[in-house]
């Protein structure tokens, strides 16, 4: 009997320990992110493109730049930003569109390249949230 | 004050319903929570449903929507009442032995820090993300914010410039997000972060409850450690993605057809259990693969158990609970136009392709093991294989069937998942890198759930078992 006892008293050591040993470990990582009071990337985008949204919300779609291009994921994932703060405007990669917005990694991007492809700058929202409209064909 | 209008009132509502219509005969403590735990996934279910049909019929959420579902919940509390019924349960509950107490206790009380620290950490992710994961602001809060702030042009959430955001995945978890959102008339992310919390919380509270009902309490404390000590779980009901919900729905759906096997109202558990599989359908794509898994493994299990006419019997009260959610679910296939990304320029050739490509087999399973053994489970499949190893198989075993629905039920999801990688016309190691740890998470509280219903409980174990009468 027990060894029976010493048997469970081991399997509920393990699972304790073990569940005890991966929450903590959880909680301890977040409260260190929490402490470093960093901001979340959503929530840096809806700052960056506040005022761009309040000019464009009475259009349903838009075009979409940026010189993310380089990296994929890194592409990917700040167009889905944009689209998310920005909805229900839609945003359609390319050049295309009447307006087209362009988000960049700096915040005072080359602009010239996109001047050369009948592009023009339309409006500089600043933290490199760029409008630019299209010109002629 | 709205917030309380918007979820604990339906809440509340649909524990009553259930407490009049589910036969009232659990332990007070577990049946409580168990009830509970059923009641936020139909509440948050079907008010989706209703809130779709709507938006559907009469354009944006209005305040006579508010109204109408507060009355509509109201009103089927007497109906309940009407139908309740008193019967008692064959429960398999297992009260310990007093000298069995000092392991309850200690259980206890270290299983109330653990789900501290669990519910503690999860806030603080809420709080330092609290618009998720990639895939939530990629596509689940994405349509949220579509859904709610088109208004009237609703549709535009499914434009075929979206095409990027799995236009054709049901809208459960979203809609929950705008019916909160409409109720607060704001978007604020407490919507979002409540629905991911009520999903994940109820999945453990459900899966500690249902076992302590069917099992023993032991039993349901030890289970529910396992789920909320397996890290991805927590990471996973943070990201607000929805599946944890599915995974909520397909657990649900498991317990109840477990609870029907010892009730004498059956039909009732099957009804229920209907509903939460037809809304596992409504969560996901992958619910959809569930609902047919469903039938095809209960047909297999009843009618070699007890004939093709108990099948038809238990599939005509499954289909009652499971036809109102189909019904929305085939209105939003057929109605709003969007394909999927895995069959878009799919041909029978490309497929016999990538069938006949045996590489992808050896790819795929490797990836399953490697992922399975190394990220979700290393620790837990190592001290689960003691514990089985050293308690053993439970003797006295009433269910049976539910046992062989549940592990056929992982079996076939399993293969369900395996066929679709075979056939994804994505990049194969890139669609296996972001998407297999959460077709692992669907089924994982009900790979815990099987695990314990076939184990022995340390009370049998210690042969200190005292049966309820």
């Amino acid at each position: 009997m027990k060894s029976k006892n010493l048997k469970v008293f081991f399997l509920f050591s393990a699972i304790i320990i073990f569940s005890f040993h991966n929450n903590l470990q959880a909680l301890q990582k977040g409260i260190e992110r929490y402490k470093r009071k960093e901001l979340d990337q959503i929530t840096i985008y809806e700052e960056r493109f506040v005022e761009l949204k309040e000019f464009l919300q009475n259009h349903l779609v838009v075009g979409y730049v940026s010189d993310y291009d380089d990296n994929s994921d890194e592409d990917g994932i700040a167009y889905s930003m944009t689209q998310y703060v920005l909805a229900p405007i839609i945003l359609v990669r390319g050049k295309k569109r009447n307006f087209i917005v362009g988000n960049f990694h700096s915040a005072k991007p080359n602009i010239k390249a996109y001047e050369t492809e009948n592009l023009s700058l339309y409006r500089d929202f600043g933290n490199g949230v760029i409008l630019f409209q299209r010109v002629g064909n | 004050m709205l917030l309380t209008i918007s979820i604990v009132f339906p809440v509340l509502c649909a524990y009553i319903i259930l407490f009049f219509f589910l036969p009232r005969q659990f332990p007070r403590n577990h049946g409580t929570i168990l009830n509970l735990s059923f009641s936020v996934g139909l509440t948050l279910g079907f008010t989706s449903c209703t809130c779709f049909l709507w938006l559907f019929f009469f354009g944006s959420l209005s305040a006579n929507y508010q109204v109408i579902e507060n009355i509509f919940a109201v009103i089927l509390i007497p109906v309940a009442f009407y139908t309740s019924k008193y019967q008692k349960l064959d429960s398999c509950n297992q009260d310990p032995g007093s000298d069995f107490y000092i392991y309850l206790r200690i259980l206890s009380i270290s299983s109330l820090i653990i789900i501290f620290c669990f519910i503690f950490a999860f806030l603080l992710r809420s709080a330092i993300n609290p618009h998720g994961w990639e895939d939530a602001w990629g596509m689940w809060n994405l349509k949220a914010r579509f859904l709610f702030r088109s208004g009237d042009n609703w549709r535009n959430t499914f434009s075929n410039f979206l095409f990027w955001t799995s236009r054709d995945y049901p809208l459960l978890v979203p809609i929950s997000i705008v019916r909160i959102w409409s109720y607060l008339n704001n978007e604020s992310t407490i919507a979002q972060i409540l629905v991911a919390a009520l999903f994940t919380f109820s999945t453990v509270a459900l899966l500690i409850s249902s076992l302590s009902v069917i099992r023993s309490r032991i039993t349901g404390l030890l289970a529910g450690l396992v789920l909320v000590g397996s890290r991805y779980f927590l990471k996973t009901g943070a990201y607000q993605i929805a599946d944890i919900p599915l995974g909520f729905y397909i657990l649900a759906t498991i317990v109840l057809f477990s609870l029907q096997e010892r009730s004498d109202s059956k039909f009732r558990f099957l009804i229920v259990a209907g509903a939460m599989a037809g809304l596992a359908a409504w969560t996901k794509n992958e619910g959809i693969l569930f609902l047919l898994v469903v039938f095809v493994v209960r047909m297999i299990v009843i009618s070699s158990n007890r004939g093709i006419m108990a099948y038809l019997k238990e599939l005509a009260m499954f289909t009652i609970g499971v036809f109102p959610i189909l019904a929305v679910l085939i209105l939003f296939k057929l109605k709003i136009p969007s394909t999927n990304e895995l069959y878009t320029g799919q041909s029978i050739d490309t497929v016999l392709a990538r069938l006949t490509d045996f590489s992808r087999y050896l790819i795929i399973g490797k990836s399953f093991i490697v992922f399975f053994y190394d990220k979700l489970a290393k620790e837990w499949l190592i001290i689960l294989s003691i514990y089985f190893f050293l308690l053993g198989k439970a003797k006295k075993n009433i269910n049976s069937e539910s046992i062989k629905t549940a592990f056929l039920i992982v079996l076939f999801m399993l293969g369900g998942y395996f066929f679709i990688f075979l056939i994804t016309p994505l990049n194969l190691p890139w669609h296996l890198r972001t998407s297999i740890w959460r077709l692992f998470l669907q089924i994982w509280p009900t790979i815990i759930f099987s695990f314990f219903l076939v184990v022995s409980t340390p009370e049998e174990f210690l042969k200190k078992v005292h049966f309820q009468p």
